[in-house]
């Protein structure tokens, strides 16, 4: 019986998934179950197993069980829900957890490491943001192209950070094990790892012998190759330099590029500190002598390193090497001689399955089809790897001694590691094996057994003679102090000046307490739970399917982090004023047969209900149509030209229609220059914006025109300049969110404005104060013309990623971003989500339009919601929804607002500044707080919601932006 | 220094066997040799919400182990674990060797180790000329401020170690132990961190007479702390005479020696205990001062 589901982007991570395909695989009548991320190769692995998979993508989450009865797969699927449900509830809080490492960062530590562990298409990105950040960081994925791996190791030297990886899986930093690590006193020896089991071969040996480590920085598997050129050995050799608790440093790699060593031979030369290189490979010293240079180096005695040994007579017979750490079978390999060596770790065999240290089931198998001679493989203890490694090869063993074949097992652990040395060594002893602690002795003695000469161990090199002393750490000697910080001291050699962080300054995560920002595979973050370190866990999600590449473009432009700056700093400086009131023909360019509209560009014939009623009664009100039919005819016709508003500086809202003879709000931004515009605000009821045209709509604009506009712009001379950001911080803290709730800011509008309107205009004063006050949202206008000013002062910044202009105009939802200029990219508009009025549905609601959503851009409106919780009762929810829909939007913007200010979060200023990168890393999509237009032009306002914009117009903008 | 709010009261006597929970955690390496020993007998002195302190019969020092959890001061003679520590009452018996911690129906490895006397890396005596104002600074304008009146007992042991004088530092030193009120009083903190500082910054800065003279004062206080003071400062004490510190007091170290911020590492400390973390504090600023005079009068 089979079950086959695909759960729409539902998430886990790779490991967690593993463990539960073998859980569920584990039950009774479970003849094979596969639980896992709906990649190409997943598919296809469940299609070959005679899986029936329909379509899904990679962010979507495939189950396909197969049991012997009916009653069983019920069993397992409970079973699989309990098990998931598990999974999310370890990492569920009240709080949520941050989506991204910049949100973490936050949260965390300013000395924190990084641990990257997600897959490789997206590593590169995650990596950047952390160094970005200023931290340094651990990347365990592999398939990281180089070009990237060098960009990320050339900004990290600049920001003071290492990064150690990609393809690291094994470091130690002040003590806490990452990765596969383990469990090792502190001490003198520091470690530049470019390979991870080779650096704990050494320092498992070096614990056994009572010498300590005081860190191991892994630098990734092709660090030391010709094209990143060591960027990271060196940075880590100078950081352990300059750390106080390191006197001696051990550098473990397979063979560097010759130009690299050269690199690194002249780093060594100058070092103060006695620097030791264990590069395996060919006619080089294996990793026990090399554990046994660094302990004559510290003048530590060298002990019989601790083996189980057997008394079996060599057999002869074929030598097989069954190994999961790579270094450690390259060594066993060269010093055998002979022999077929498997490394399990290889990419080959780790495709779809966890890494051998983890799953022993592949080694198993060949374990099982060996019938003679000698087999050697390695046992890793340590964090991360296999709890209990000889229960699971034991049984195995045993079954081969009783085939005649023998078995040596190099057991790679110290006393501290969480197996127990000692009791996995006495086990795998029990069922037969001879154990050793040194894989070199392992490798000879498994040689002789094969029928080989027994082989000497190679000498050890000296320690390469360098320019310091070789004991203990400085004393500062002279005692005028020869520091070795850059304190302008005369410092030997400036390779010590840089000791790997910036400036002078020492790398932080050398010195401070632990702590970790985890992103990825939860099975690391298990390991550092019991180690009592300090970790933060990021809740990430893949991408948008298919941006990975282009995110990883946009993430490497260099100019993007200075431009974002630049751009979101103009747009929060901004200080709009309201300075007048103006007759649009006057101050736009808008010739008679040219309406202005909400929303990007758009022709009659897309348009919708409420743009088209609008765009007649424009006709009608300026004249060009005797009626709404002539009317019609003129703009379906052609006759009539159309722009967006905010190709002219101007915005309007809903429909968003301006003609000439309308009069515009003029908003001026004292700190940056500019001007933007936006209609006087008609009221309620049948209104031109909502695609009425009768006479009274007409008659209405009339009277702006020719009463409303020019009082108002005597007033205007009365008070001067209106100070906009200060009215709107205000009416923040007054429960607005300046989108679809402007009650206090339009009381304090006409509170500052009506002494000056009865001044002004007596005659009028009473019509005008009763107009306004008959609008709660009459101050709207006027916050998207201050919105719309700040947004246009951070246009235009090469290489920036912030989105400038948010605009509907009732069938697309566009967005503009900063480095595109005037493009826009849109996607179809959505219909909000929330409550309708009176009788009116769904049915009833156009989809979303209006040129609003400027506010959001700016950092209000819907981003905002938590200082307007009472807005909940006309778009639905409840209060903690509010708090929530701003929360979020702190993931997806650059910075937090300097004015706009919330009470209830503590006075954190409002998220604002929305980067197209975030929003499609962490598929967040910004909020829209917003009214409901009916579709039938004329309708009026139906309901009010929530709403966002559509995802493709920022994978549109990110395409574009990667291209750039 | 409380770490907590009230101890808990005692507990009934349990008499079914408790099922044991296994946890990890990591510990300063001061305790290695405790915990590598085989398995002795303890006893919970004392149980706050954040720490729990046990006792362990032995001769040897450490003998006071603490467990802490949350954001508990890493003590130099800690064992650091993730999640609560409820269950456990003063009294209740424990077991301490073989590489586990047992009590209160759990039984603790440890899985990292941490080196509570790291060198701190050389250091001239300019550059702390630079920091030690820094440090006086935000110390002056704290609202934590140490637990016993200035002059007295503290002034003459600051004048005695900026002269060198050991009579006067010894002296001034056999007053201020157990002095205050709290689980660590006042004047033993204001010594462990001056016995702290004089050794690990003597040292850095290569001032002989520093930590010649940390020597002395840390045989004079080990002598005979255990009976002038309680069993947990009195073990924290020892701690100091060994150069092993809470990692508060490290990171002030090494902000004072430029390998940190000072600043954040400052406030941190200060915020320690009651006034635990502001008595530390003037001793590290006496340590570092008598450093810096110490080290003039051997320039001359």
């Amino acid at each position: 019986m089979n079950l086959v589901e695909i759960r729409p982007g539902v998430y886990h991570d790779s490991v967690s998934l593993m463990r539960v395909s073998q859980a569920l695989t584990g039950r009774p009548g479970v003849e094979l179950a596969i639980v896992a991320m709906a990649t190409a190769l997943n598919v296809e692995l469940a299609a070959d197993a005679g899986f029936d998979v329909p379509a899904a993508t990679a962010g979507d989450l495939l189950v396909a069980i197969r049991a012997t009865t009916d009653a069983e797969l019920h069993d397992a699927a409970a079973d699989l829900e309990r098990q998931l449900s598990a999974r999310a509830e370890t990492r569920g809080r009240e709080e949520a957890l941050p989506r991204t490492i910049r949100a973490a960062t936050r949260l965390a530590d300013p000395s924190a490491v990084v641990l990257v562990s997600v897959p490789g298409e997206h590593a590169f990105t995650e990596a950047m943001e952390a160094v970005d950040a200023g931290h340094s960081v651990m990347i365990f994925s592999d398939n990281v192209p180089v070009a990237r791996e060098v960009t990320l190791k050339d900004l990290a030297r600049e920001r003071g950070v290492l990064v150690m990886g990609p393809d690291c899986g094994t470091a130690v930093v002040g003590g806490a094990g990452l990765g596969f690590a383990n469990v090792v006193r502190p001490g003198a020896v520091g470690v530049v790892a470019a390979s991870g089991t080779g650096a704990q071969q050494l320092t498992t040996l070096l614990d056994l012998a009572g010498v300590g480590v005081s860190h191991v920085l892994g630098v990734g598997g092709r660090d030391l190759g010709a094209e990143v050129g060591g960027r990271s050995a060196l940075q880590a050799l100078d950081a352990l330099i300059a750390d106080p608790a390191t006197e001696l440093v051990v550098v473990v790699s397979k063979p560097p590029d010759p130009g690299v060593a050269a690199r690194l031979g002249e780093a060594i030369a100058k070092s103060p500190k006695p620097v030791i290189t264990a590069l395996l490979g060919e006619g080089q010293p294996d990793l026990t002598a090399a554990a046994e240079s660094v302990l004559r180096a510290v003048g530590a005695a060298i002990p019989v390193w601790p083996s189980w040994p057997g008394n079996t007579e060599p057999g002869g017979g074929p030598l097989r090497g069954l190994y999961s750490g790579g270094t450690l079978c390259t060594e066993a390999r060269l010093i055998a001689g002979t022999g077929d060596f498997t490394d399990f770790g290889d990419d080959e065999y780790t495709v779809g399955r966890a890494h051998p240290m983890i799953d022993p089931a592949l080694r198993l198998e060949a374990l099982d089809a060996v019938t003679e001679g000698v087999v050697l493989l390695d046992v890793v203890l340590g964090h991360g790897s296999d709890p209990d490694p000889a229960a699971s090869l034991s049984a195995a063993v045993a079954a081969a001694k009783s085939r005649g074949v023998s078995v040596v097992v190099a057991l790679v652990g110290t006393e501290g590691d969480p197996q127990n040395l000692q009791a996995q060594a006495a086990r795998l002893f029990e069922s037969g094996a001879e154990v050793y602690t040194s894989n070199a002795e392992a490798a000879r003695r498994a040689a002789v057994l094969a029928g080989m000469p027994a082989s000497e161990p190679r000498p050890a090199t000296r320690p390469k003679p360098n320019a310091g002393e070789t004991s203990a750490a400085g004393t500062g000697a002279a005692g005028s102090g020869a520091a070795l910080n850059g304190g302008g001291a005369e410092a030997p050699g400036e390779a010590a000046a840089s000791q790997g962080g910036w400036a002078g300054h020492p790398l932080a995560m050398l010195s401070a307490e632990p702590s970790v920002i985890s992103v990825g595979a939860s099975i690391l973050a298990e390991a550092l739970d019991q180690q009592a370190v300090v970790h933060t866990s990021v809740d990430w999600r893949p991408p948008v399917q298919g941006m990975a590449a282009d995110l990883a473009a946009v993430m490497a432009d260099p100019r993007r982090k200075a431009a974002n700056e630049k751009a979101v700093g103009r747009m929060l400086s901004a200080r709009p004023h309201l300075v007048g009131v103006r007759r649009a023909g006057d101050v736009l360019d808008l010739p008679k047969g040219t309406f202005f509209h909400a929303g990007p560009p758009i022709e009659w014939e897309r348009a919708s209900g409420p743009m088209r009623g609008a765009l007649i009664g424009g006709m009608l009100f300026e004249g060009l149509a005797a009626d709404a039919e002539e009317a019609e005819r003129k703009l379906a016709g052609g006759e009539v030209t159309l722009d967006s508003c905010h190709h002219h500086r101007t915005v309007g809202p809903m429909a968003g229609v301006v003609s000439p003879s309308m009069w515009m709000l003029e908003v001026h931004d004292a700190e940056n220059g500019g001007t933007a515009y936006c209609s006087l605000n008609e009221g309620l009821g049948k209104v031109l914006r909502y695609g009425a045209y009768g006479p009274e709509v007409i008659e209405r604009l009339r009277w702006m025109g020719e009463v409303l506009g020019p009082a108002l712009a005597e007033v205007m001379k009365v008070t001067g300049p209106l100070d906009l950001r200060n009215l709107i911080a205000q009416a923040l803290q007054m429960g607005d969110e300046l989108h679809n709730r402007n009650r206090a800011a339009t009381s304090l509008m006409v509170r500052e404005l009506a002494p000056a309107i009865v001044d002004a205009v007596p005659n009028r004063a009473a019509e005008i104060l009763r107009f306004v006050n008959g609008n709660d949202h009459f101050f709207l206008n006027a916050g998207m013309a201050a919105a719309k000013v700040a947004a246009d002062a951070a246009r235009n910044v090469e290489g920036s990623s912030m989105v400038v202009a948010m605009a509907r105009n009732g069938t697309d939802f566009g967005i503009q971003v900063s480095g595109l200029g005037d493009r826009w990219f849109t996607g179809p508009a959505g219909v909000p989500d929330g409550l309708y009025l009176g009788a009116y549905g769904p049915d009833d609601a156009n989809p979303d339009i209006g040129d609003s959503t400027i506010t959001e851009t700016v950092g209000l409106g819907g981003f905002s919601m938590a200082a307007a919780p009472a807005i909940v009762r006309f778009v639905g929810g409840d209060v903690a929804d509010a708090v929530a829909a701003t929360t979020a939007m702190y993931e997806i913007t650059l910075a937090e607002h300097p004015v706009y200010q919330i009470p209830g979060l503590g006075f954190r200023g409002t998220p604002a500044g929305i980067d197209v990168t975030l929003v499609t890393r962490t598929s967040v999509l910004p909020v829209v707080n917003t009214g409901i237009a009916g579709r039938v032009a004329g309708t009026g306002q139906v309901g009010a919601g929530l709403v966002s914009p559509p995802m493709e117009a920022f994978t549109a903008a990110l395409a574009a932006l990667a291209r750039v | 220094m409380a770490v907590g709010t009230r101890p808990r009261s005692r507990r009934p006597v349990q008499t079914a066997q408790p099922e044991v929970t296994y946890l990890s955690g990591a510990a300063a390496t001061s305790l290695r040799p405790l915990l590598e020993a085989p398995r002795r007998p303890a006893r919970v002195l004392a149980a706050f919400p954040l720490a729990v302190y046990l006792e362990v019969r032995t001769e040897t020092e450490p003998r006071v182990l603490a467990l802490v959890t949350g954001e508990a001061t890493r003590l130099p003679n800690a064992v650091v674990l993730t999640g609560s520590l409820e269950g456990f009452s003063a009294g209740d018996d424990a077991w301490v060797g073989d590489g586990v911690v047992e009590a209160g129906g759990r039984a603790v490895r440890v899985r990292r180790w941490w080196d509570p006397a790291p060198p701190l890396g050389p250091v001239s005596g300019t550059a702390l000329a630079r920091t030690l104002p820094v440090l006086h600074d935000i110390c002056l304008s704290s609202p934590r401020q140490p637990g016993l009146e200035s002059g007295g007992a503290s002034a003459l042991l600051s004048a005695g170690c900026h002269r060198g004088s050991l009579v006067d530092a010894i002296t001034a030193a056999e007053q201020l132990m157990g002095l205050g009120p709290g689980l660590t009083p006042s004047g033993d903190d204001m010594l462990a961190g001056l016995l702290v500082t004089l050794r690990s910054v003597g040292t850095a800065a290569g001032v002989g007479r520093a930590v010649w003279l940390a020597d002395w004062l840390a045989a004079a206080v080990t002598f005979d702390a255990r009976t002038r003071t309680t069993p947990i400062s009195a073990t924290l004490l020892h701690c100091a005479a060994r150069g092993e510190a809470g990692l508060e007091t490290l990171a002030v170290l090494r902000g004072l020696t430029g390998r940190q911020p000072l600043e954040p590492a400052a406030h941190r400390l200060l915020r320690l205990g009651h006034t635990s973390g502001a008595d530390l504090a003037w001793g590290i600023r006496t340590g570092v001062s008598a450093v810096l005079g110490l080290g003039e009068r051997d320039a001359e």
